[in-house]
């Protein structure tokens, strides 16, 4: 029954794979074989190398932030002395994942319209309401939503590759003086790619940099014209080296990945650095910091409802309807999107010795995995609404899965996330103890057996893990979802509907809203490390992945 | 690999051919419309809302966003232009509308509660019909600027004492891009271009939409900013240090003089070939009658009635409403565009 049922859900993972990234890059290359509409793309124009260099240096400035904020992070992460020091800060690293972006750039609109003197003041002279520094605000914001990434990435290569280095440099330099630059320096290739990583979600967000009045910025551009034309070829013409430059950053980051990749390989040089351990004074400073980075849209919202008009009781019943009426929808277009990736997330679990053209087809299914994962959420979000709204795709005059399902939105929000669980379950495959596997060919059983029986159950955590991630990611996206969402399909996007709501200033409603999106992220928060954890014993030869004393260290 | 291409077959066939015409007669869609509406979310709700309650109807909304305001949907109809998807049009503009009215995707409808409606606010044809009006203003803080250093005409912002100093709404999208269409249209594209060229060299902040050029004045960023009344007022009922001005469309050379400001209508229509004919004219007649007027005028939003009677029944006007040919604006609505990207945006 259970390899029925793999089967069934692998052929899903096909369906899923072809009808989101298979159509999103089919529709793009369609459309730049027939050519542009008007003539070829040419040089940009001046208005657009201000966007580009706006969105560069504001990008590269996010990046430089968000590794500011991630070090100390990631310092307490590795160093700490107990586990529920680790667990306290895995839990505040999870929360901005997966929150929606403009949470964080709406708090920091109400500081800056906040009309008290005292707020006025401070906002004044930290030139947050000076025109001009408009990009400079942007990558804070990015910065406190992506810090994260570099964090864990930092975590990971701390484990693999850092702490010999850290240890020696211990020897004569204090602990953050060893990890800065005996660490840090050796886990360059990680570092890099995280930097790409973080640069390029910086880069292709719309929803931030209006909220803080960066305009003249690439993201913007691409939300105009996606709403001035749903056409691909269109915005690749009008601004082409901004995609270009996304997939070589893509390409940056590749070495890197490819060497956090072969972690999963050589577990025995998996190194927790346990010595020298920070003092709990320096792991509680560093604790404030993430805390404060990670909870300040929630401190600002609770501060700024106080100050509103109506009771708070009345706002929260107004704003609970809207988030019921708009969430209803949203919440299956989250669950059927996480299932979908979770079905993808399966589809690719292959085995190492699979026939030639299985593994080439495998490679290529990630490969158009990774690169819609680059693309912009307006050019995912306007190429998927012309195909599907296509008449011969959907005839109007009969049920389509245009007008009457939410198919087109499931389809671009796997196009943006569906490399999570596809990511995690190629990395984690490898680490299936190869035991196993021959002994379940010994007992007679077939590829698919050996998926259900043998892979699967040591790979289901982390892979309900990122269904979760996509689920949350899929609740808060907006970008993509403003553009796909059914005519004729009860309710629209609860995120599209709060972010619009929040460029209209300062409303009791949507500060209330506001915070009932971060209860996905916290919910998440609490359970993800948790799922990481089981998911660690039950990969790792029955060893815990985020335990200490893992394995000897001498 | 077959198999999935199978199933993507199957997926696709399966419901385009069974049979499920979106006709009325099939049951799964009786007491549907479908609405396209650029209107705020936080106005047109609930009168949807009420009117799904008051006829059973139910009402698909499809928003847009304040950046892409209007524009988005209304090349959304055009690209749609073929098949159709929305059965009304609900513009917080009449712009757009006529743009599209120009390029044949309404079909003719005269709404039986909208005979009270000046001829001025309803096309001939029947292919659309206006009301709720809301102006164009240039809003300020009152206790930053002294009224003797008001703009008192639109081009006046193109004096150097306003450098750095002002807001306005990217020109492609909303209400922002009609009123530089109605400027095109009154000044001609010589006057237009050096206008622009002037706005550029006072280096204008580029806000994400009206709301937000507001917001820039609130927080202390520009002086000025280039809206619509009904911002203007949601910000004053916010506690915002706001007030308005309702500034001269005269020619920057003065040689055409325009007293007063533009103010715009918002326009409903039916889209031509529409799946549920019966439902959109019942929902256009909801949404042109003159409860809806008055209830836009008793919301924040302000609107400020078209019909006479109304406004004397609530004690409305519009302050400086200029005598304008929409359709005149509307006519050079894609040169402006062109404009506004070749000379004010480059």
């Amino acid at each position: 029954m259970l390899t029925v049922t793999v089967r069934l859900i692998r052929f899903v993972g096909w369906i899923a794979l072809l009808a989101s990234c298979g159509v999103l890059i089919g529709t793009m290359t369609w459309e730049l074989v027939a050519g542009f509409e008007d003539g070829k793309p040419s040089w940009p124009t001046p208005r657009l190398q201000r966007l580009l260099f706006n969105t560069f240096w504001m990008s590269a400035v996010a990046t430089a932030m968000a590794f500011v904020l991630a070090m100390p992070a990631a310092f307490a992460l590795v160093q700490s002395r107990h586990a529920w020091q680790r667990h306290c800060i895995s839990m505040l690293t999870v929360i901005p994942l997966v929150t929606m972006p403009s949470i964080f750039a709406y708090a920091w609109y109400l500081l800056a319209t906040n009309p008290h003197p005292l707020i006025r003041e401070t906002m004044h002279l930290i030139g947050w309401n000076s025109p001009g520094f408009e990009p400079l605000h942007a990558a804070w914001v990015f910065a406190t939503w992506l810090w994260p990434i570099p964090a864990l990435i930092m975590v990971a290569g701390f484990k693999h590759l850092g702490a010999g280095a850290y240890r020696l440099a211990c020897v004569d330099a204090s602990a953050i003086r060893a990890f800065l630059f005996g660490a840090l320096p050796v886990m360059r290739g990680p570092l890099i790619a995280a930097c790409a990583i973080v640069f390029i979600l910086s880069a292709i967000d719309s929803t931030v940099p209006p909220l803080v009045g960066a305009f003249d910025v690439w993201s913007q551009e691409m939300k105009a014209n996606a709403e001035l034309r749903q056409s691909s070829s269109f915005m690749i013409q009008r601004s082409w080296p901004a995609p270009v430059a996304m997939v070589l950053l893509g390409l940056l980051a590749f070495p890197g990945l490819r060497q956090m990749a072969a972690w999963a390989d050589d577990d025995q040089t998996r190194d927790t650095g346990e010595n020298p351990l920070i003092s709990s004074v320096v792991w509680g400073m560093a604790f404030v910091l993430v805390a404060a980075v990670t909870l300040f849209p929630i401190v600002v919202f609770i501060v700024e409802m106080q100050g509103g008009r109506g009771t708070t009781g009345e706002t929260f019943r107004a704003a609970l309807w809207s988030v019921w009426s708009y969430g209803r929808a949203t919440l299956v277009v989250a669950v059927c999107t996480a299932l979908a990736a979770a079905a993808l997330g399966i589809t690719m679990i292959e085995e190492p010795s699979r026939p030639g053209w299985r593994r080439m087809l495998g490679h290529t299914a990630v490969g158009l995995v990774l690169v819609t994962a680059v693309l912009p959420p307006s050019m995912i979000g306007a190429t998927l609404a012309s195909f599907y709204s296509n008449e011969l795709i959907s005839p109007r005059e009969h049920w389509n899965i245009y007008d009457n399902t939410p198919l087109t939105w499931i389809t671009a929000m796997l196009a943006r996330f569906a490399f999570i669980p596809v990511c995690l379950m190629v990395l984690l495959n490898r680490r299936v103890p190869d035991g196993i596997i021959a002994q379940a060919t010994t007992d007679g059983a077939d590829r698919i057996q050996r998926l259900a029986h043998a892979r699967l159950p040591r790979l289901w955590l982390p892979l309900t893990a990122s269904a979760l991630i996509v689920a949350c990611l899929t609740l808060s996206e907006v970008a993509a979802g403003v553009l796909v969402q059914p005519p004729q399909w009860s309710g629209g996007s609860l995120a599209v509907y709060v972010d619009s709501e929040m460029h209209y200033g300062r409303r009791n409603q949507t500060i209330a809203m506001s915070i009932m999106m971060m209860a996905p992220a916290v919910l998440a928060a609490l359970l993800l490390p948790f799922l990481v954890k089981l998911s660690g014993r039950k990969t790792i030869h029955g060893r815990g992945a985020s335990e200490k004393n893992v394995l000897p260290l001498r | 690999m077959w198999q999935s291409v199978f199933l993507l077959g199957v997926f696709w066939l399966v419901p385009n051919t069974a049979g499920c015409n979106n006709t009325q007669d099939k049951t799964h869609k009786i007491g549907t419309v479908v609405v396209y509406c650029s209107v705020d979310t936080a106005f047109a709700e609930p009168i949807l809302s009420d009117f799904e309650k008051s006829t059973g109807i139910k009402v698909h909304r499809q928003f847009d966003t304040e950046a892409g305001k209007t524009t988005g949907l209304v090349n959304k109809l055009l690209a749609e232009r073929k098949s159709p998807r929305a059965d009304v049009w609900w513009s917080s503009e009449i712009f757009g509308t006529l743009q599209l009215a120009r390029k044949g995707i309404f079909a003719p409808y005269k709404p039986n509660t909208a005979n009270d409606i000046p001829d001025q606010y309803r096309d001939a044809d029947g292919l659309w019909t206006a009301f709720g009006l809301r102006g164009r203003v240039i809003a300020y803080d009152p206790e930053r600027t002294r009224p003797k250093d008001l703009p008192k005409r639109w081009s006046d912002l193109t004096n150097p004492e306003y450098n750095g100093r002002f807001a306005m709404a990217d020109p492609r999208f909303g209400t922002t891009r009609g009123h530089m269409a109605t400027l095109l249209s009154l000044w001609g594209q010589e006057d237009m271009t050096k206008f622009y060229e002037g706005l550029r060299r006072n280096a204008f902040h580029r806000a994400d939409g009206n709301s937000h050029a507001v917001l820039m004045l609130a927080r202390g960023m520009v002086d000025f900013a280039a809206t619509d009344t009904d911002d203007v007022i949601v910000a004053q009922r916010r506690g915002d240090s706001v007030a308005m001005i309702y500034p001269d469309m005269d020619s920057p050379d003065r040689k055409r003089l325009v007293s007063g400001t533009l103010w715009i209508p918002c326009s409903v229509a039916m889209v031509k070939n529409a799946s549920h004919p019966d439902h959109a004219r019942k929902l256009i007649d909801h949404l042109v009658s003159d409860l809806i007027e008055k209830k836009l005028y008793t919301s924040d939003s302000r609107n400020v009635p078209v019909r006479p009677a109304l406004r004397v029944e609530l004690g409305a006007t519009a302050v400086g409403e200029s005598s304008i040919d929409y359709s005149a604006a509307a006519a050079v609505l894609e040169q402006s565009d062109r404009l506004v990207t070749d000379v004010l945006l480059e």
